[in-house]
């Protein structure tokens, strides 16, 4: 019998207080439930949005002279170049540059604004279309020089203007009348974009 | 006689539950739960919800927005790791725009990150151009117990330009952020 239980020990491999252990890290074991896991993990969901709104910028050089074109009460002329950016949504209409006087030519004597001696005519414009023919410039009302398409963008290239900036050349044409008085005349126009 | 101890009788089984019992027991007190027990995150919380960019001019193209992280943890160990980190998971361009505008132009900066009111270790990781990928914002060492929030400041920025076609609804990303307690 002696004998018989030593082998029993034999054959199990490991001693009683070998099991008893086990045993009781499997009670501790069961207890504690499941093995934790090693990491918690959690999520957070967030949205970023960007909303980029539809904007123009012009910019004109300061002033401009008219010089006489030809021989005498030939036209003055002169020309500036528009530089501009600008950007709209593809389901707006576009936008526009527009010129209008915001000041007629002083001193008195001289050329006006209201009589229509003042037009401009438009060209190379390097996003949008300019305008055609030689529209007069007004005081009352702008006119316009450059139409800018819906989806535009400066210098994006692709669907947008490569070039930044944009810009567009504007000829200035002012009548020489014998009625006006010798002299130097100035009036002040400005020029706006708009984009949507 | 020595011998006799050892017999698998009756005698013995009763011997061997018994010590399994007192065992256990002593397992049990020697060992309190929680130190097996695995840190849990709660309160998980982005504000705000939604982060918006408004262009209005390219000319001043910087657009940053700050948003806090927070979260808590139950059973924390002051030598466990904690780490939050961030992808985008709608893919690597923005979503609904009219310019195609990769989620890499938006910059993540990590301001300040505190964990557990200061009783833990914090760290912001180095500010990172955001991806499909995860990227880590802040990582640390947890706090003991029920730790008080943990809070990780981020700013976001986006440079506008007029590169970008102006958008009739918002250009979107949905992001992802996954916090990691050990």
């Amino acid at each position: 019998m002696e004998i018989s239980t030593a082998t029993w020990l034999r054959r199990s491999g490991r001693s009683f207080w070998m099991k008893a252990g086990l045993t009781a890290c499997a009670c501790l074991w069961a207890a504690n439930g499941v093995p934790p896991a090693r990491s918690d993990v959690a999520t957070i969901l967030q949205s970023l949005n960007a909303q980029l709104e539809a904007v123009g910028k012009v910019s004109a050089p300061a002033s401009v002279n008219l010089i006489p074109t030809g021989t005498v009460f030939s036209p003055y002329g002169g020309s500036l170049t528009l530089l501009y950016r600008v950007r709209s949504t593809p389901g707006g209409m576009g936008g526009n540059i527009t010129v209008q006087a915001t000041g007629d030519f002083s001193p008195s004597g001289g050329p006006t604004v209201p009589s229509g001696g003042l037009s401009y005519t438009c060209s190379a414009a390097t996003l949008g279309t300019p305008c055609t023919g030689s529209p007069v410039v007004s005081l009352s009302g702008q006119t316009n020089v450059a139409i800018i398409p819906p989806s535009a963008c400066t210098g994006g290239g692709g669907a947008c203007s490569a070039a930044d900036p944009n810009s567009v050349k504007v000829d200035f044409l002012l009548q020489n009348d014998p009625g006006y008085q010798t002299g130097s005349y100035s009036a002040t126009v400005t020029f706006t974009i708009s984009s949507t | 006689m020595k011998l006799n101890r050892l017999h698998s009788g009756p005698n013995c089984i009763a011997g061997q539950g018994a010590a399994v019992w007192a065992l256990c027991v002593i397992a049990g007190l020697a060992l309190p739960q929680p130190l097996l027990a695995a840190t849990k995150i709660h309160n998980e919380l982005a504000s705000p919800v939604t982060i918006i960019f408004l262009g209005t001019d390219p000319d001043s193209p910087t657009l940053t927005v700050p948003v806090t992280i927070s979260f808590r943890t139950t059973g924390g160990q002051t030598n466990n790791n904690w780490r939050i980190s961030l992808q985008a998971a709608s893919g690597p361009n923005m979503m609904n725009c009219p310019s195609t505008i990769p989620v890499d132009r938006i910059q993540v900066s990590c301001v300040s990150a505190i964990a557990d009111d200061g009783a833990a270790i914090a760290n912001c990781a180095a500010p990172f151009n955001l991806s499909t990928g995860l990227q880590t914002i802040s990582s640390g060492t947890e706090g003991a117990g029920n730790a008080r929030p943990y809070e990780t400041v981020i700013n976001f920025t986006f440079q506008d330009s007029w590169r970008y076609i102006a958008t009739d609804t918002s250009c979107s990303v949905n992001l992802n952020y996954q916090i990691i307690a050990d």
